[in-house]
């Protein structure tokens, strides 16, 4: 009975379908069979089980009071970005992670990825102990397990032996690893090759030629006043997302909220959140940015720039006329006009490239021309900040270079960690067979050494001869510099849970063992290398009583000072860059091809999260589609390859295949296919594997931005082939109108002209009926069928503001992480059995512009329980298993619960969510259970309880305290997590909250309230968007 | 525990083994309410019997025994009768028909625990507190079991026990400690999966451990004395107005 989370295997299509015969062709003598069958089993389920024990600790741990959560301050290590972490552990185990309020980066917010950190943590798949490889079967690599002692001999002979060269293959490297590699490397006589393809290097390079400092400048996108962006993704994966989101959304629900223009070829989260999406001809964005640099120096708009660069700019956009751009990019000339317009009229202003649209196989032109722009608008040292630069290592060329090596027999020495370049780099180049290279042959014909320092048995880990099992986040100690003076400790919030080891311990006993000292002999173990250095650091702060400091900093999650550093407006611009090819690259391409456009998601990213059942089985804000990739293809584009919704399409380039249903939608460009990264995997675990056939990467030319460094993403030519019958797409929501209804509303402001204006009036998005919204909304008193209820002291309530929310989905994770909600798998998901409390609804709206046209306005409706004042739910449960509470909250008790579904039946919000199945949570991912929510049965109903224990642990600590729950004690895991902080909790009660007032705001409203007086507790503020 | 999805219709056993458990099945059921009769008529029995006064079943007996104790008491609940009266459904016999429920729900269940620790010894004789070893009563929601550590503050090297069973046990509980180990103890109160109860709460509010537990002071083997079901909590709460609100102990743990 080990079972699995989710069962995706043919043993339970035939338990279904046998099922499902029995009881259609069903005849009386098979009836009684089946009841008897049932009883017996129900008999079985109700043996009482044995008696349970109840085991205490052996010894105290001062730290731990049974039943009480500890939290540990630490930093999460998904990404490159390094948000500070509030690890919540109950008994020694980690069940929820949060945000640090205190770190500067994320200001107590987590995405989605950050959120499902816990299930790197406990993933059912990681590897326990150190492995050898034994042999290679058709279905894979076979390892046995071996010991620590054993693997060190094998590298410190091999090491010996070693005449080529030997390669450290990395991911991003944080701070702490950074710091101990300088000397490792060179002690040892490594090359570093790091890769992640998440790093935007082309960033970085053109930085080097207009600023001066190779380096991501850091933005402010909140200083500005008009925003436009070449693609890059900051709302979903780009650099820091949680910090950017935030940002925009500051500015966004401020009285001057920022204009938002997005340039992409598909609508990516990020544009959906764009006051102005502009459909570019793929790989074009170059001649947009020419083209705005040129009208800005007609209009004047140079203060920025050194006169002597002025010239060569006019030369470099001379005869680019807005007819010639139009053609060029696809982008009516008014549009652009239009953007010009808005940048030259902005006081202040930003310019960002990046993401898939920036990552063409010449991305420098575009960077630089971006960067030109800031310089010329004025935005260095205001919205664009050069002295905060952090510098990415990845570099493509790097690993291309490498692989090169190990395929001509240069490399007898290979290690990998933290980095998966057998998944995420183009299968093209051939990686596996390089490092079967190193594997056989080595230096001198002799066997070289692979070793993978991994928990993961992902694509590169398998390749390994030999594979040391590493703490994951959670486990281990270390730290990030989010900023230059800024220190943020990664420290462990639990004992690991298996044979594992710091990869700092590794690396420092590699060292040890081959002789070389590289740190000082009173460091023996990494957690003391990381104590030395974060004093070193903060030595000046520290004074006398460095332990004290050190406990402190451990407490608060780092070291972080008040960052003033918006650094000189000085740029220093190389002329080289008037040497770069501004054309644009496209192949040239066939009937049957189109332009593959592959994008990192919110629920893969570049193929990290694809093993996280909660990343798979969260739905894609855009498509809404889950467990596994899909290609994005315009209609028009479908119609002349004869595919429909949902149909199975082939794509294949010379390279590999990949196949993938097919998503029909307006939304992308009609020349390319657009299909997420990250899905695919052929090894990583059971998740990972059952998700997809074929990776993206596989499809990917043997071609790398040379200028850049970096991963030609788009660009390439695929053929686009229809498969056989359904390509078993799943979305949640297949339907993307509100058909009037008015789930989601908007607030129009400004116009074209008007520039940055203030919120006015409560004009809803056009094409939806006026008439309910006059003398309706909350002014309204109608009859009241039920009794109303009085709240004595509490009346809890919600208020999202949907200006601030970008539908990134963390909250989804985080509902399903602290609620103990289970993961169903694609087939029941369905079904329309998903099972999670919140969705995140997207609509496709059109809003009326200034010259009479249309323009899209994508919407994002978080869904969850409304807690409804007259709830239609509670009257038709014959049980009274739900009911309304005196605290406004419309509750539900699962033990009383016998499944009629009437009440999910007559929910006007279809929030109700029943178990139809008994899930159980496979082995080790049952370690995340929240141990103060009740795990619920088969039969019962379920729905967001305002994370009711949660509500509960507040009034037990003010019930302590002798007074009252105060404002914003407590907050439910998806308004704790919200990288925008667009949700507020509290007491509708108390007219002073912050819910209270939010709920008053002029821009508040009650989803289907107007039309059905159900009274939710739960207030929406008007989404806000610009008039084009 | 883990396990494949488990559902009546999904797991139905295939062919030759349904037959089988077809069979198995009707037999047990027809085992099964046989005795399920001959408990209704047993029950109605002593209830009838009970109702004269004539019948003392153990749960009852540890109800008298606490009338005449010298510790706080509010009376042994037990069911939605009157105190110190069990109703039907409150009968052991009830409780070990496990349609009804386990055996570990019901009044009565008293297991033997790996280590004979007595109550009486520690707490009635040597006067301890309550709280010196169950500390975290009045702090948590749960009220720890000692760590294996605060026995070994007093066994560790000055109490060696009198008895000879009690010097037994404490050579067993240093066993315990010596290996890093914690004691297996079997759990009395044991609850069901979808209720919070916190001990906290309660002890503030000034409800006595052995409101519920009974007089623990007087037991070498702790035994379940209460009921423990709904009505017996809503009870006390109905008496003390403190809230009824369902989801004051369900809709979360």
């Amino acid at each position: 009975m080990k079972g699995e989370l989710v069962q995706l295997n043919g043993n339970r299509k035939q338990a279904e379908t046998q099922s499902g015969e029995g009881l259609v062709n069903i005849t009386r003598r098979r009836f009684l069979q089946v009841l008897g069958a049932t009883s017996a089993v129900g008999a079985a389920a109700c043996a009482h089980p044995a008696q349970q024990e109840i085991l205490p600790y052996v010894k105290a741990d001062p730290e731990q009071i049974p039943g009480v959560a500890a939290w540990y301050s630490s930093t999460c290590t998904e990404c490159s970005a390094g948000c500070g972490l509030r690890v919540r552990t109950r008994e020694g185990r980690a069940v929820k992670v949060e945000g640090n309020p205190n770190s500067p980066v994320n200001r107590g917010s987590l995405c989605a990825l950050g959120q499902s950190t816990l299930q790197s943590l406990y993933d059912s798949d990681r590897i326990r102990h150190p492995l050898k490889k034994k042999g290679m079967t058709p279905q894979g690599p076979v390892f046995e397990q071996t010991t620590w002692d054993e693997v060190y001999g094998k590298i410190n002979e091999a090491l010996t032996n070693a005449t080529n060269k030997k390669v450290l293959i990395t991911g991003e490297p944080q701070a702490a690893h950074a710091d101990l590699l300088t000397p490792w490397l060179s002690q040892l006589g490594f090359g570093q090759v790091v890769w992640d393809p998440m790093q935007p290097v082309a960033v970085a390079k053109a930085s080097e030629l207009v600023y001066g400092t190779f380096g991501v400048p850091t933005f402010s996108i909140d200083k500005a006043d008009v925003v436009v962006n070449f693609g890059a993704d900051f709302l979903e994966t780009f650099v820091n997302p949680v910090g950017y989101a935030r940002q925009w959304a500051d500015s966004r629900r401020s009285e001057h909220p920022l204009r938002f223009v997005h340039i992409e070829p598909r609508l990516s989260l990020t544009g959906a959140n764009a006051d102005l999406w502009l459909k570019s001809n793929p790989a074009s964005e170059v001649r947009v940015a020419l083209f705005i640099i040129g009208q800005l120096i007609q209009r004047g708009r140079t203060q920025g720039l050194p006169g002597d660069t002025l010239a060569s700019l006019k030369e470099l956009t001379k005869g680019i006329t807005p007819e010639a751009v139009e053609e060029e990019t696809g982008i009516a000339k008014e549009k652009l006009l239009l953007v010009a317009q808005y940048l030259s009229d902005a006081d202040s202003s930003l310019v960002l490239a990046g993401g898939t649209a920036a990552s063409t196989s010449n991305p420098l032109p575009l960077q630089v021309a971006v960067n030109i722009l800031n310089v010329m608008l004025g935005n260095i040292g205001k919205t664009v900040n050069i002295a905060e630069m952090a510098a990415p290592k990845s570099s493509a060329s790097d690993l291309a270079t490498a692989i090169a090596d190990m395929q001509a027999g240069k490399v007898d020495v290979l290690f990998t960690y933290g980095t998966n370049p057998g998944f995420t780099f183009p299968a093209a180049y051939g990686y596996d067979y390089a490092v079967n290279q190193v594997s056989i042959k080595g230096g001198n014909k002799k066997a070289g050494l692979v070793v993978a320092f991994s928990s993961f048995l992902d694509e590169t880990a398998q390749l390994a001869d030999y594979i040391l099992p590493v703490h994951t986040g959670l486990e281990d100690w270390g730290y990030t510099r989010p900023t230059q003076d800024a220190i943020s400790i990664i420290q462990p919030s639990m004992r690991p849970i298996f044979d594992t080891q710091s990869v700092g311990d590794v690396l420092l006993t590699i060292a040890s063992n081959a002789n070389k000292s590289i740190v000082p002999a009173d460091i023996t173990s990494f957690d003391k290398f990381v104590k030395a250095n974060f004093l070193n650091a903060t030595s000046a702060q520290a004074g006398g009583d460095t332990e004290k400091f050190w406990m402190a900093s451990l407490e608060k999650g780092g070291y972080f000072p008040a960052s003033n550093n918006n650094g000189s407006s000085k740029v220093a611009i190389n002329p080289s860059i008037f040497q770069l090819s501004y054309g644009i690259s496209r192949p040239h391409l066939h009937d049957d091809e189109l332009i593959i456009y592959p994008y990192p998601s919110v629920k893969t990213f570049d193929g990290r999260a694809a093993n996280k059942p909660w990343m798979q089985e969260l739905a894609d804000p855009i498509t809404q589609a889950v467990w596994g990739a899909w290609a994005e293809i315009h209609p028009d584009t479908a119609k002349r390859f004869g595919l429909k919704q949902g149909d199975a399409v082939i794509l294949r380039t010379d390279d590999g295949e990949a196949h993938v249903p097919a998503y029909v939608t307006e939304h992308v460009h009609p020349g390319i296919v657009a299909i997420p990264l990250g899905q695919g995997h052929s090894a990583y675990g059971r998740y990972a594997k059952s998700a997809g056939q074929g990776s993206v990467y596989g499809l990917l030319p043997k071609s790398i931005a040379t200028d850049a460094d970096s991963l030609q993403l788009i660009g390439g030519a695929v053929k686009v082939v229809r498969g056989l019958g359904n390509g078993d797409l799943v979305t949640v929501q297949d339907f993307s109108s509100q058909l009037d209804r008015e789930l989601s509303r908007t607030t129009i402001i400004g116009g074209a002209a008007a520039g940055v204006a203030h919120a006015v009036g409560d004009a809803h998005a056009s094409g939806h009926g006026d008439g309910h919204g006059e003398g309706h909304g909350g002014h309204h008193e109608p009859k009241q069928m039920y009794e109303q209820r009085e709240h004595p002291l509490y009346q809890w309530g919600l208020a999202i503001d949907l200006a601030a929310c970008t539908g990134c989905s963390a909250c989804v994770v985080a509902c399903q992480a602290e609620n103990n909600i289970p993961v169903v798998g694609k087939k029941i998901v369905n079904q329309g059995r998903e099972m999670s409390w919140i969705r995140i609804e997207r609509y496709y709206d059109s809003i009326k512009t200034e010259d009479g046209g249309e323009e899209l306005k994508v919407s994002f409706l978080p869904m969850m329980c409304q807690h409804c004042q007259n709830a239609p739910c509670e009257p038709v449960c014959p049980v009274y298993a739900t009911y309304h509470n005196e605290e406004g909250m419309n509750a539900m008790v699962y033990n009383r619960c016998v499944g009629t579904r009437y009440c999910s039946n007559n929910c006007s919000y279809k929030v109700r969510r029943f178990n139809w199945f008994q899930y159980e949570w496979p082995e080790l991912l049952d370690w995340q259970v929240n141990p103060d929510v009740t795990k619920r049965t088969v039969g019962v109903m379920e729905k967001c309880t305002f994370c009711v224990q949660r509500i509960a642990e507040a009034k037990d600590i003010a019930k302590d305290l002798g007074r009252l729950v105060e404002d914003g004690e407590i907050t439910p895991a998806c308004v704790q997590t919200c990288p925008t902080q667009a949700l507020t909790f509290g007491n509708l009660k108390d007219s002073n909250s912050k819910v209270s007032k939010v709920a008053r705001h002029e821009r508040a409203y009650k989803v289907l309230d107007h039309h059905l007086n159900t009274q939710p507790s739960v207030s929406y503020l008007n989404d806000i968007r610009y008039k084009a | 525990m883990t396990g494949e999805r488990q559902t009546a219709v999904r797991e139905f056993p295939t062919g030759v083994k349904r037959s089988f458990l077809v069979s198995a099945s009707s037999m047990i059921n027809k085992i099964r309410f046989a005795f399920a009769g001959a408990c209704v008529l047993t029950a109605a029995a002593l209830f009838v019997g009970f109702k004269g006064g004539s019948v003392t079943s153990a749960a009852i007996a540890q109800d008298s025994a606490t009338q005449s104790s010298d510790y706080p008491q509010v009376g042994v609940r037990t069911g939605v009768f009157n105190d110190g009266q069990a109703a039907l459904w409150d009968l052991n016999i009830w409780d070990h028909f496990h349609y009804f429920g386990p055996p570990q729900r019901a009044r009565g269940y008293k297991p033997d625990q790996p280590i004979n620790f007595s109550h009486v010894i520690h707490v009635q004789q040597n006067k301890m507190e309550c709280q010196y070893c169950h500390w975290s009563v009045a702090k948590a929601s749960y009220a720890a079991i000692p760590e294996v550590e605060t026995c070994m503050g007093c066994h560790g090297a000055l109490v060696a026990g009198k008895s000879e069973q009690g010097k037994k046990d404490i050579e067993k509980l240093k066993e315990y400690y010596k290996n890093g180990q914690p004691i297996p103890w079997v759990k009395v109160h044991v609850m069901p999966d979808y209720l919070k109860f916190n001990h906290k709460r309660h002890v503030k509010a000034g409800v006595s451990c052995q409101e519920c537990h009974g007089q623990i002071p007087e037991m070498e083997k702790v035994e379940r004395v209460s009921s423990m079901k709904m009505g017996w909590c809503i009870d006390c709460h109905r008496q003390r107005g403190a809230s009824i609100d369902c989801l004051v102990c369900h809709g979360h743990k």
